[in-house]
């Protein structure tokens, strides 16, 4: 324990107080100053003195946040109109579907987050002659979700999912959209080694939650307030 | 003595545990090798939308480039300059001539057309210089000095520059002739992908016309160019520093950032013309003795007619960002 405190007020320097006692008196007391610790502080204590560790921030929480190891992507928990978009748990679609958050409907048991990830296949690499870029997009497809409104209301598996695209150019975009009918917004950009082998880094694109508007220009999606 | 030493602080670290950086979040750093500022914009930083469009740094030779970009390129140097996207993390140069001064030597003409410093630099020991105004209507100037000589040698001087995203679109424009034929011209934009570019020049936001007038004077003013503010970028000298100093790595940066998400750009078309009349008269009358004088007149008024078509008429292309 310290051995005593000195008064902060009597340390307040004058006009004419030398500044050598001065200060000498102001690190003797700044060195009985207890540290108290709280979250995000470590103390360490030694002989010689004390280490203090101070976290400055807790971890921001991004929605959509996507990382990846090998070729599986995780994507953090985020919403579209509310609602947690899906995910195949394998590419054959052969296990089903889960939601980001786990939940795999009301029938079945949800899985582990842990477990819950975008598994991608060098047969996914964009070609060759691109930029070798492709990307993880959110998908809402809007002419299924009109014609389950009836049978089910609300998002599902089949009309809010996550899906790999090798390719976003508006030529290919406006096929796939006149195609489908589905609205996409790209969640990451994948960037792939020039062998076309494994996922070099990951480009963040959306941070936040999204909100799905239409209006006379079509559909789009829109920073959830 | 012994609870003395336990107790006192050997070294205190702080940690930005999150690590967590917003897009278009720039930093800077000081390039002594090449004896300039160099700013870094995060590399998750895109202009989204239903494709994720990279964003363009300016153009910089081969060696500058980062390692990503060369890659891209395969390796081979194209002997030309090269914009690397700002997802690879380049360093975009800033040279010394495009910081623009502001408060004590600043020009005391330019320092009166309205740019202030931020407060927070005020407070860090900036000043504001001397202003000259100029009343047109009363013809007057006026002079206003920036504090005594002995609080103007502490001074600190300023420059700042903006980092501006550039989005280029269609722009549509109408064009009548004589004869009162309107046409529709469209032009492509020179640039397909969005660019940063580090600007000297202020950054105002364009406004938003109200008018029939205005709006036919942003039509007439449109450039086919969406201006967005990613950040205005401040210098701070050490105080008391001459004027006129040339900035080195002892400058102080602070960025006031502009731009904390990714947005997203949509082009707007109107296209609605109203047709000039086109008045036509019966030739011949009065044994065609009035003709040239009519048809001069009716020229004339048909050459003002289109003109106030194409006042009335809208054919524009806006662009918007948004979230």
């Amino acid at each position: 324990m310290p051995t005593h405190y000195e008064n902060p007020r009597a340390l307040e320097p004058k006009l004419g107080t030398p500044v050598l006692p001065w200060w000498r008196r102001f690190v003797r007391w700044a060195e009985t100053l207890p540290v108290i610790v709280g979250p995000n502080v470590r103390v360490t204590r030694t002989p010689l003195g004390m280490k203090v560790m101070v976290r400055t921030s807790n971890p921001v929480r991004t929605p959509f946040r996507v990382s990846r190891s090998g070729l599986d992507l995780r994507i953090s928990v985020g919403t579209v109109d509310g609602e947690v978009p899906w995910i195949a748990l394998d590419r054959s679609g052969l296990r089903g579907n889960v939601r980001l958050d786990g939940d795999r409907g009301p029938d079945l048991d949800p899985a582990p987050v842990s477990q819950v990830a975008f598994r991608l296949t060098a047969d996914d690499a964009p070609a060759m002659d691109s930029d070798g870029r492709s990307y993880l997009v959110i998908a809402a497809h809007l002419q299924r979700m009109r014609d389950s409104a009836l049978a089910s209301p609300g998002l599902s598996a089949e009309t809010l999912r996550l899906e790999h695209h090798r390719d976003l150019s508006p030529t290919a975009r406006n096929l796939a959209r006149a195609n489908s009918g589905a609205a996409y917004h790209p969640l990451a950009v994948l960037y792939w080694s020039p062998d076309r082998i494994t996922i070099e880094r990951i480009g963040q694109v959306t941070h936040h939650n999204l909100q799905l508007l239409e209006d006379d220009e079509g559909i789009g999606y829109y920073a959830a307030t | 003595m012994r609870w003395v030493s336990y107790w006192r602080p050997l070294e205190i670290t702080t940690d930005d545990a999150s690590g967590y950086r917003h897009p278009w979040q720039i930093s800077l750093r000081w390039a002594g090798e090449r004896d300039q500022w160099e700013a870094q914009i995060f590399r998750d930083s895109y202009v989204g939308g239903p494709a994720a469009r990279e964003v363009e740094a300016p153009a910089m030779p081969w060696r500058r480039l980062p390692r990503v970009t060369r890659t891209r390129y395969g390796d081979k140097d194209p002997r030309t300059p090269v914009s690397p996207w700002v997802s690879d993390e380049p360093l975009i140069p800033l040279p010394a001539a495009i910081w623009r001064s502001l408060g004590k030597d600043a020009d005391p003409v330019l320092a009166g057309s309205g740019e202030t410093i931020p407060q927070p630099l005020l407070d860090l020991g900036a000043g504001t210089g001397d202003e000259l105004r100029v009343d047109r209507v009363e013809q007057t100037f006026t002079l206003s000095l920036g504090g005594s000589l002995a609080e103007r040698s502490r001074l600190r001087l300023v420059r700042a520059l903006d980092i501006v995203l550039h989005v280029e679109r269609q722009r549509v424009r109408l064009d009548a002739d004589t004869a009162g034929e309107l046409s529709v011209v469209l032009d492509l934009p020179a640039a397909t992908a969005p660019y940063v570019t580090a600007q000297r020049a202020r950054y105002d936001p364009a406004l938003v016309p109200g008018s029939i007038l205005e709006q036919f004077t942003a039509a007439l003013d449109d450039t086919g160019i969406d201006r967005r503010l990613v950040g205005r970028v401040y210098l701070l000298s050490r105080p008391g520093a001459p004027d006129r100093s040339p900035i080195d790595g002892t400058w102080q940066p602070y960025v006031d950032q502009g731009l904390f998400w990714n947005p997203q750009h949509r082009t707007t078309r109107e296209l609605n013309i109203v047709e000039p009349l086109r008045l036509r008269f019966p030739t011949g009358l009065a044994g065609g003795v009035g003709d040239s004088l009519i048809q001069a007149t009716l020229a004339d008024i048909n050459e003002r007619d289109a003109l106030a078509s194409l006042l009335v008429s809208q054919a524009s292309v806006t662009g918007q960002y948004f979230t």
